[in-house]
Order: structure tokens, then sequence, then C-alpha cells
């Protein structure tokens, strides 16, 4: 899963700068009910830096359904969904990170890194239970996160299931498309509450994966790797998709015992893919302008968020 | 054919198929081809809706009727261009199959794929395209209707519909 987040500026742009502190209110003040003694992880984990680019996609969802001035602030169910989805998310890092034996996130050590394994799993699992308390007797959204949560699992499992495999972009999308477009897909639901821009959720959502994996090829190449924890794991990113077309990089992808040497001429294959990851990605992002074109009553906040996040991979 | 006069709903049917044909006529004439109403010039389906149809109802199955045969023609346009988009590159990797040269099967499956998935996300779209629009006729009736029964009646149907 991915975890970039949104800019002070296409908050600003899309005049949610209010919404969004009220939104920093309502997660201090959860936190502050939580049990003591799950306080000092929880604290670590929420004031950890998050953009909240997810609840900015609900808000910006909402706004371009009820435009113009007078549709008054975000309704009250919209922020509590808001809150509950960064909890939900929150959740996914922290189960990410131990999968993945990360050790840092955001600079700072992970979840399981500073209290524990026990601790974090156990963090996670509060989580979840404290996000549907919030949700109360809203059944759309306890209908919509509960799906969000079942996909996200199956996602990760269908992910480590199909590694070290010479797949292509179909299953790249499909892969991206249920994981972290999954949860922009329900962003879309829970801010437009009408499932009208569902379709434009899951379209962000694969284009802020596509964005990562090519971020995270360009980030490692900077820096004279190439993305190396997915090359690594065999986990089809975009550019490997790309790359593995090429029979002789396939037959490294899949190689049962690769060599240090192996790593880094696949993550240079991988590099040289990136010019046409980017013309994918921006064919997914005119996808997404369409679908914000024909869906919204105003999709000008919807054009900002494609603007957003097409700009992570740059 | 029923008797349009004593059956609504097979009026209605008569009614699309005609407008429709009517539509598509337009639209293949030098001049045609645009998906607004200046190529219905001349039909007036609410013409052919049973006497006493309310005019709110008219006006609404007329829009419907444009609505719809215009979702059709854009349907077959997007098609079209779906199709244009990927015919070369699939006819060009099965030629080169056919002649023994190196195609490369993931590729020709990968974009095989793409053109299915297109296909199928043209449909889909074009199917919540059409029905958004017309949920919108269907509030509009709802809520002329409403008004015109009794304006000052305070439990009318007081939402507004969506642009």
């Amino acid at each position: 899963m991915n975890n970039n987040g949104s800019g002070g500026d296409v908050i600003a742009a899309l005049g949610l700068t209010t919404e969004m502190n009220a939104l920093g209110a309502r997660i201090a003040a959860w936190l502050r009910g939580c049990d003591p003694e799950m306080s000092e992880a929880l604290d670590w984990q929420f004031r950890g830096g998050s953009k909240y680019f997810r609840p900015l996609t609900m808000f910006a969802c909402y706004r371009s359904i009820m435009p113009g001035p007078d549709c008054g602030p975000i309704p009250p169910e919209v922020m509590t969904a808001a809150l509950v989805v960064e909890m939900m998310h929150n959740m996914t890092l922290v189960v990410d990170d131990i999968l993945d034996r990360s050790d840092t996130r955001r600079g700072r050590a992970t979840m399981h890194t500073k209290f524990g394994e026990l601790n974090a799993l156990m963090t996670s699992g509060y989580i979840v239970a404290a996000g549907y308390e919030q949700l109360g007797g809203d059944v759309l959204a306890i209908r919509l996160v509960s799906e969000l949560i079942k996909r996200l699992g199956v996602a990760e499992c269908l992910q480590w299931r199909l590694r070290r495999q010479v797949l292509g972009v179909e299953d790249w999308r499909r892969i991206a498309g249920e994981d972290t477009g999954s949860m922009f897909e329900i962003c879309a639901c829970l801010g437009d509450r009408s499932g009208r821009l569902r379709r434009f959720g899951g379209l962000l959502g694969l284009l802020y994966h596509g964005c990562d994996d090519v971020g995270d090829v360009r980030g490692a190449v900077a820096l004279g790797g190439g993305g190396e924890a997915d090359v690594r794991d065999g986990i089809l990113t975009l550019p490997a998709a790309l790359a593995i077309r090429d029979p002789a990089v396939g037959a490294l992808f899949t190689k049962p015992e690769p060599t240090d040497a192996d790593y880094a001429n696949l993550a240079a294959a991988f590099a040289a893919r990136l010019p046409d990851a980017e013309a994918y990605l921006d064919r997914i992002a005119e996808e997404a302008r369409t679908e914000a074109r024909l869906f919204a009553v105003d999709p000008t906040p919807l054009y900002a968020l494609i603007d957003q996040t097409r700009g992570l991979s740059r | 054919m029923s008797d349009p006069s004593a059956n609504p709903l097979a009026a209605l049917s008569e009614l699309y198929m005609k407008g429709l044909a009517a539509f598509q006529s337009a639209a293949g004439s030098p001049g045609g081809g645009s998906s607004d109403q200046s190529g219905t010039q001349g039909f007036n389906p609410a013409a052919m809706l049973p006497g006493g149809t309310p005019p709110e109802v008219a006006a609404a199955l007329t829009d419907a009727w444009r609505i719809s045969a215009t979702s059709a023609l854009r349907y077959g346009q997007a098609l079209m261009a779906v199709q244009l988009r990927y015919q070369a590159a699939l006819l060009h990797a099965m030629s080169d199959r056919a002649n023994g040269r190196a195609a490369e099967t993931l590729v020709l499956a990968d974009d095989a794929r793409a053109f299915l998935r297109e296909i199928g996300d043209t449909a889909e779209r074009e199917a919540r395209r059409l029905h958004m629009e017309l949920d919108q006729v269907s509030e509009a009736l709802a809520q002329a209707l409403a008004q015109a029964a009794d304006p000052a009646d305070p439990a009318k149907r007081s939402y507004q519909v969506k642009a």
C-alpha cells in the first residue's frame, strides 16, 4: 500500500483548509478518549505527519457533487467517515510495516519497531473496532468501510501470491485497482454519498499507486538503486510489468534465487521503462479526468486531485 | 403492433424505435453526426403520445427519448474509437506471428486484454451516464408534478435536482 500525502497548496486551492483543520481536531479528540494503555502507541502512529490525502479526496468529492458557496460546511457524516478512513489507513500502515519488516516510516520508527509486534498488532485491531464505533448507525458508511477492509485484505494476498511471475500491465492494473484503487473508490463513495464518483475514485487510486511505483524507482535511481524492496520481493509494479515484457528481463524476474547482480540488472531494466510508465500514467490521468467531467457537477476539485497525484512521480 | 391509444407502453416503444431511426438517419445524412438535437428537426415524439398525456409527462418522455437516442449513438461512436485505437497494434502483432517474426506473446495478450477491458468500460460508462441523465429527467418530472398539484403544500418534495 502506498503512503504519500497532499500538499498544503492543493488544500488551500480547494478551499478546504478549515475542513482539514477540523479533521485534525477530530483525530486529536479521538486520541484523547482512547484507553491509556494504547495512547502512547496511537499517538506515535497518528501524530507521525500524515497529510490526509484520503480525507482530502472525500471532501473534494463532496464539493464536486455539492458545489457553490451555498452548499454549507462538510456534513458531519462525511467528516466522521473521513476520520474513520484515516484510522483504517493507519491500521493498514501498521500491518504493512510489520509484513515488510520496515524499521522506519515518514522518517521515524514504525510502531512495531518502537512498541513491539504484539502492541502493534493489538493496536491495529483496536483502531478497526474504534473506527466502527465512530460510524455509529451510519449504515452506508459501515457497508463501505467493510467493503474496503475486505478488499484491502484480498489485494494484499493477491499481490503476494502473484509475485515473481511474468504477468502483464492488465494484471498490474487489477492488483493496484484492488489495493490503492479500492481505498480511493471508497473515499469517493463516502464523499459523494451516492456512488456517482466511485469509478473516478478507483482511477485516482490506480494513478496514485502507479505514481508511487514510478516514484520509488525514480527515487531509488537517484540514490543509485532501483525500487529495491519491490524488486527483491518480486512485486509486480508498473515499471516491472512493462520491463518483463522483454523475455530476458522476465527470466530474471522469475529466477528462484537471484544474485545481487540480477537485482541490479532488474532495477536498471525497470528504470529504462520509466518513460513508458509515465505515458501509461498520463492515460490513466486522462481516464480520471473524463470520469470527473462526465459525473461531477463541478469537476474542478477533482482535476486538482488528479494533478496533485500525477505530480507524485515527477 | 398494438393500438397506441390503448397501450401507452406500446406507444412509447414504437415512439422510441421511430425516433431512433429518424435520429440515425439524420446523423448519417450530410451535415449530420452531431449528438445534439439538430439531427432530429422535424421529428416530434410528443405528438405521437396518446391524447390526454399530461404536458409534464410528455416533455419528460421527449427528453428521455432524446437522451436515449443520443446515448445509443454516442456508445456506437465510442466503441468505434476503441476499435480504431487498438486494431492497428493488434493486427500488426498478429501478422508478425503469422509470418514467423518475433512477436512477443505477452505484449499481444496484454494489448488484447486492454482492448477487451476498454470495450467493457465503454459500455459501463455509457450505461452510468444514461442512467444518471434519465434519473435527472425522472426527478425533474416528479418535482414538476408535485409543484403542479399544489405549490403551497408544505409536504411537497423539497429536494433539488442535481445538474
